[in-house]
C-alpha cells in the first residue's frame, strides 16, 4: 500500500501540467479569468506566459482597472499589454462605493440604443419575502415623505454617476480590445442591472462611443433637470407573485439620456430585462398597474 | 424521432487504455460528442470502441457522470449542481487531472467546465511558487527573466506577497 502510494506520488509529480495539451490549458485559464490573477501567472513559467494572452474571457475590478489601463500603455513589447489584441469576450465587474448599508433596497439598470439611451432607477424602503397574511394588507401611506423622495433622489444621482463611469469603462475598454464581440458589465455587488452588449449592438455602440464621448456626469445632470428628461413615480406597495416578495414605499426615477424618441416605458422594461429578481417584476407591475404615478421631475 | 427512442435501449462497448470493458446505454453514451460522431457516422455499435488515453478509474467516473446528467431530466438543474460540486468534491489533483483529459478527449463539454472550474480555484489567488509547486511545473525562467516579468506585472503584484 505504501509503494503504490510512493508509486501513485511520483507519476503525480512527473506529470500534472505537461499532460494537458495547450487548448485545456486554456481552458482553466479562461475559468480563472481574474485579470490580477492572471498576470500573476505569468512568473509561473514561460508555458504559462505564452498561453495567458490567449486568454478570451477577463474579469477586472474597478480598484485594479486604471492601473490595468496606465500598465496597458507603459509597456510595449511584452507582457500581458500588447498581447491583448485578441481578446473577444471581456466580462467586466465593477466595484460601486455607495454610502448605504447593504440592505438599503434599490437597483438601476441602463437602456442601449446605440448610445445610452436612459437610466432608470427603482429603490423601496424595505423588500420582504411575502407572507400569507400580508397578502391582502395594503399599504397605508400613499404620499412619499419629502425627506424619504430626497434620499431616493441622492440615491437615483449616484446611480447616475456610475452609469457614466460605465459608459467610460466601455469606451476605454473599445478602444483597448478592437477585436471585441462581447461584453458584460456586473456590479459587485449587484446593484446595477448586468450589462450586456454584443453582435450587432455592440459595434452601434463602439462606433457611436468611439466618435462622440460620452458626456460627462457633470454635464449629465445639468441635462436631467430638463423638462421630461427625468420623471419620477411613487407606489406605496407592491405584491410581487413571481419572485414570491412585497415591495413597500417603492419610488421609480427615470433619466432619458438622448434625443431619440424611444418610448420611456419600454426604455424601462428594457433597462432590467437583465435582472433575475424582483425588481424586474416590480417594473413590470408599476408599468402595468401604476403608469400614472409616473410624472415629470420638474 | 421514433427511431431514436427505439435505439434507446441499445449499448455500446468501451474499453479503457487498461483494456477494462464497460457496457453503456447509448442515451448515456450521446453525452460524449466524440461517440455521439462516431454513432453518426455508421460506426457499429456492436464493436468495441477503444479509448487508448483513458484508464479504467477514469472512465468509471466520466460514465458515472454521464449517466447522471443523461437520466436527470432538465427540470432538475438544481439536482444536477449538487451532483457536479459532490462528484469532485475532495477529488485529488491526479483524478482530477486524468478527468478533465478524458473530458476534453471524449468532448463532454459540462464536465470539462467543471474540472476547469475545479482546478482554476485550487490555484486562485495561491502565489506563483506554490501553484508551480502544487502542479509540479518547472520554473524555466532565469532569475533575471523572472524580475524582468515580474516588473512588467507590477501592478498585479501590487500588496501581494
Amino acid at each position: 500500500m505504501e509503494h503504490w502510494a510512493k508509486k501513485k506520488k511520483n507519476e503525480e509529480a512527473e506529470n500534472q501540467f505537461q499532460r494537458l495539451p495547450d487548448d485545456v490549458v486554456l481552458h482553466i485559464l479562461d475559468k480563472v479569468s481574474d485579470i490580477k490573477w492572471l498576470c500573476r501567472c505569468f512568473m509561473v513559467s514561460k508555458r504559462f506566459s505564452s498561453l495567458i494572452p490567449r486568454v478570451q474571457t477577463l474579469s477586472v475590478n474597478s480598484n485594479i482597472w486604471d492601473s490595468f489601463l496606465k500598465s496597458c500603455s507603459d509597456s510595449h513589447n511584452e507582457g500581458v499589454n500588447n498581447t491583448h489584441g485578441p481578446i473577444r469576450s471581456l466580462n467586466l465587474e465593477l466595484i460601486s462605493d455607495f454610502d448605504v448599508d447593504d440592505d438599503s433596497v434599490f437597483k438601476w439598470g441602463a437602456k442601449f440604443m446605440a448610445e445610452l439611451d436612459s437610466i432608470t432607477f427603482l429603490c423601496a424602503k424595505s423588500l420582504s419575502r411575502m407572507m400569507k397574511s400580508e397578502a391582502d394588507e395594503d399599504a397605508t401611506e400613499n404620499e412619499i415623505a419629502q425627506e424619504e423622495l430626497f434620499h431616493s433622489a441622492k440615491l437615483a444621482i449616484r446611480c447616475l454617476e456610475y452609469a457614466f463611469w460605465w459608459l467610460r469603462v466601455l469606451s476605454q475598454v473599445f478602444a483597448k480590445f478592437p477585436m471585441l464581440e462581447s461584453v458584460t458589465i456586473t456590479d459587485w455587488k449587484n446593484k446595477g442591472v448586468k450589462l450586456c452588449l454584443g453582435g450587432e449592438k455592440l459595434v452601434e455602440c463602439r462606433h457611436i462611443l468611439v466618435t462622440k464621448p460620452p458626456i460627462s456626469p457633470k454635464r449629465g445632470k445639468a441635462w436631467w433637470q430638463e423638462q421630461g428628461n427625468a420623471m419620477v413615480g411613487y407606489v406605496p406597495g407592491l405584491q410581487l407573485p413571481i419572485s414570491g416578495y412585497v415591495m413597500k414605499g417603492v419610488t421609480i426615477v427615470y433619466f432619458k439620456m438622448s434625443d431619440n424618441d424611444f418610448e420611456a416605458a419600454t426604455a424601462m422594461l428594457d433597462a432590467f430585462a437583465e435582472d433575475q429578481g424582483p425588481f424586474l417584476e416590480a417594473v413590470v407591475q408599476i408599468l402595468e398597474k401604476h403608469k400614472d404615478s409616473i410624472k415629470a421631475f420638474f | 424521432m421514433a427511431s431514436s427512442i427505439e435505439n434507446n435501449n441499445e449499448k455500446l462497448t468501451l474499453k479503457s487504455s487498461d483494456g477494462e470493458e464497460f457496457l453503456v446505454e447509448k442515451h448515456v453514451a450521446l453525452q460524449s460528442t466524440l461517440l455521439q460522431n462516431m454513432l453518426d457516422s455508421d460506426c457499429s455499435s456492436a464493436d468495441v470502441i477503444p479509448l487508448p488515453k483513458i484508464d479504467a478509474r477514469t472512465l468509471a467516473l466520466v460514465l458515472g457522470y454521464c449517466k447522471k446528467h443523461a437520466d436527470a431530466s432538465s427540470s432538475k438543474q438544481g439536482e444536477l449542481n449538487s451532483f457536479d460540486s459532490e462528484f469532485l468534491k475532495d477529488m485529488d489533483m491526479g483524478a482530477l487531472f486524468n478527468l478533465v483529459l478524458a473530458a476534453n478527449f471524449m468532448e463532454i463539454k459540462g464536465l470539462l467546465d467543471i474540472a476547469a472550474q475545479k482546478i482554476a480555484d485550487t490555484i486562485k489567488d495561491k502565489p506563483h511558487q506554490e501553484v508551480r509547486e502544487i502542479f509540479h511545473v518547472e520554473n524555466d525562467y532565469t532569475p533575471e527573466e523572472e524580475a524582468a516579468v515580474r516588473e512588467e506585472n507590477r501592478w498585479a503584484f501590487e500588496g501581494f506577497p
